[in-house]
């Protein structure tokens, strides 16, 4: 019987109508957005600019600190005949996740052997000089940071090979008056000459090495009978330092972790969470009151509007609408009302954190998460605040609608 | 008098309305009454007799506490509140004194309005609602606001609204109680044009001469009919 088919309005229909309410009362309802706007930018912009200032936080935090550990024998009257770290700990290290570079490096016993430069013998001039030789694995240079001024760096099969090649910081280099390495310059350590492969021209870490000489490991175990290495250097990945630290000792001595003493930066990266976390805090709070102000205001527009149009839900009750429809239409209206704003908000609290970014010249990061998930949250926030009122809405009878609205 | 209940629209037996105020109220008392289709009935009665209490029964937006209520034939106490939207949504249009159009849409949006809840496809609904609205002669206004033309226009508009789902039942309370006379004297001109087109018509009224346009005539006083 057709008189038991229910009451329904197209999916199509529904949205006419949320819009039409939406567009009626144009001035309010742009208002009404305009709170959802100022939670959400707020929200946006402050969680963007704690992340973008965050980011600079570490940048300021030194990052070459942050990132740096050094591994030596624990105790200081390890001789080197009882070897603590092994050769291949710059390969161990490195199946290491968060490790970025690793090398050892270790002082040469030259026995107050002297170094001078091989050909140039000016009466005049000094031209011996006690400057430190140091032993390196190739890995350290990436490890320190080191920036070549000229020539090159020893590389694995110089090591192997036992080469007698070396590398000499920049202050050597004027020391030793050597400017370059295409007249193959060489020097002598004690007596035995070594080709001048590179020059140093910056170091990052370890600024002694710029006043040093620096041969490969393999030469160094050779003819100076090095032991084992004395130190390793660590590059980290940002933030992995604390990790790496932690996991390094065991990757190095599973037998005997205890005995290397681990340099490791003094947490910068916890420091760094606690600034952030506290301005992350402090923002979100901010943006949560506004977000919270534009809620109450779209439940209050929206119960004022439920009360206004008390006549046209009676109307729509008499044309055949239920309490679901009327309820969807509010509903979908605060929602859209939210969602609007979200979209809004988002938009502007980008062009905040743009803006104050380029203003302070620091790189703007935000999450896209952060902008996308903004009209759904709008979204949310909307449906929420006009729960009430459509509920209002909704429950109020038929007749008693028709006879107190106009 | 033999009648069939198949061109019955509605029979109402014994209907009460007792509204549980304090103190209670016996709005509707034993209210019977046989509507045929195409009959147009006035009802008339002092105020507070239960005139509209009486219309909003009929028109499913009220239910009544005693009684049985038959919308063809079927016994609307059985009906899911869903079931009775969807009555009031294809089988009954509403004229009311105050004419509740959305003064935001213009007049022809507000026409469409009357078959929205009928879930049935947009396709075809302007012209339909172009066609209601020829019907009261005020196609001319289809794109006006209701805010821009005269009482007895708006009046007309909401007709056409309500003849947009083609209602087997037009519930009319009190609909020329905001016109002046001329006005009403359309109105009723009206309801005279879509009688004869077989449209079935109950209207209320307090005025002696509207209620003589009608063809059959109701009384009311203290919640019974005379
Ligand atoms: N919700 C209600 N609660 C209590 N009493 C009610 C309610 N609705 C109506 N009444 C009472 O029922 C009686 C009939 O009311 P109704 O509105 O049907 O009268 P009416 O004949 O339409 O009057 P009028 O000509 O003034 O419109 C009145 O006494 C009214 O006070
Ligand atoms: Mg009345």
């Amino acid at each position: 019987m057709t008189e038991l088919e229910k009451s329904g309005i197209t999916c199509r229909d529904l949205m006419k109508e949320v819009l039409a309410g939406l567009f009626s009362r144009p001035g309010r309802t742009v208002l009404t957005i305009m709170g959802v706007v100022m939670g959400i930018a707020a929200l946006v912009a402050t969680l963007g600019l704690s992340q973008t200032a965050g980011n600079r936080i570490i940048g300021r935090f030194d990052e070459l600190a942050a990132t740096e550990i050094v591994i030596t024998a624990k105790s200081q009257n390890t001789h080197s005949n009882i070897p603590v770290l092994p050769w291949d700990s710059p390969e161990r290290l490195l199946r290491l996740n968060g490790v970025v570079a690793a090398g050892t490096l270790s002082m040469v016993a030259v026995d107050n052997a002297l170094v001078r430069a091989s050909l140039v013998s000016d009466p005049l001039k000094q031209t011996r000089f006690q400057l430190s030789v140091q032993a390196a694995s190739p890995g350290l240079f990436s490890a320190v940071r080191s920036e070549l001024h000229s020539g090159r760096y020893p590389d694995r099969g110089n090591s192997d090979r036992a080469d007698r090649v070396a590398v000499i910081g920049s202050n050597a280099a004027i020391k030793l008056g050597i400017t370059g390495v295409e007249q193959l310059p060489a020097i002598m350590i004690g007596d035995n000459l070594y080709l001048v492969i590179g020059i140093l021209g910056n170091v990052g870490r370890q600024p002694d090495l710029l006043s040093s000489v620096i041969i490969p490991e393999g030469t160094a175990r050779k003819y100076f009978n090095l032991g084992s290495p004395q130190s390793v250097l660590i590059e980290t990945k940002i933030g992995a330092a604390s990790l790496i630290a932690h996991q390094s000792p065991l990757a190095l001595r599973p037998d005997n972790p205890s005995i290397l003493k681990i340099a490791a930066p003094s947490e910068p990266q916890r420091v760094r969470n606690a600034v952030q976390s506290d301005l992350n805090i402090l923002f979100l709070l901010l943006g949560a009151v506004s977000l919270l102000v534009g809620s109450i205001g779209i439940a209050n527009v929206t119960l004022v509007s439920v009360v206004e149009r008390t006549g046209e839900i009676g109307l729509r009750r008499a044309n055949g609408a239920t309490r679901l429809h009327i309820a969807l239409q509010f509903l979908l209206e605060s929602g859209a009302i939210g969602i609007i704003g979200g979209i809004l908000g988002a938009s502007l609290g980008v062009l905040i954190i743009v803006g104050v970014s380029f203003h302070q010249n620091w790189t703007a990061v935000l999450d896209p998460v952060v902008s996308l998930t903004s009209p759904l949250v709008g979204g949310i926030v909307g449906i929420v605040s006009g729960l009430y009122p459509s509920i209002r809405a909704a429950k109020l009878e038929p007749v008693d609608a028709l006879r107190s609205g106009t | 008098m033999t009648e069939t209940t198949s061109n019955m629209v509605i029979k109402l037996s014994n209907i009460g309305r007792r509204f549980p105020s304090d103190p209670p109220v016996n709005a509707l008392l034993n209210i019977n009454l046989k509507v045929h289709f195409g009959d147009w009935i006035s009802v008339t009665g002092p105020s507070g007799s239960g005139k509209s209490t009486l219309l909003n029964v009929i028109g499913c937006l009220d239910k009544q506490t005693s009684g049985d209520y038959f919308f063809n034939n079927t016994d609307t106490m059985t009906l899911t509140d869903s079931q009775r939207a969807g009555l009031r949504s294809r089988r009954i249009g509403f004229v009311f004194q105050s004419f509740y159009l959305l003064s935001h849409r213009s007049v022809i949006e507000n026409v469409m309005l009357g078959e929205i809840y009928q879930h049935t496809s947009s396709r075809g609904r302007l012209e339909r609602a172009k066609e209601a609205l020829n019907r009261v002669d005020m196609l001319k206004r289809a794109d006006f606001l209701p805010t821009h033309i005269s009482g007895g226009e708006q009046q007309r508009v909401a007709i056409a609204r309500a003849l947009m789902g083609k209602p087997d039942l037009l519930l009319c309370d009190e609909p020329t109680g905001n016109l002046d006379s001329k006005s009403t004297t359309m109105i009723l001109d009206l309801f005279e044009k879509i009688h004869a087109s077989g449209q079935t018509i109950i209207m209320i009224t307090h005025e002696q001469p509207v209620a003589k346009r009608a063809r059959r005539r109701i009384e009311m006083i203290d919640g019974e009919i005379m």
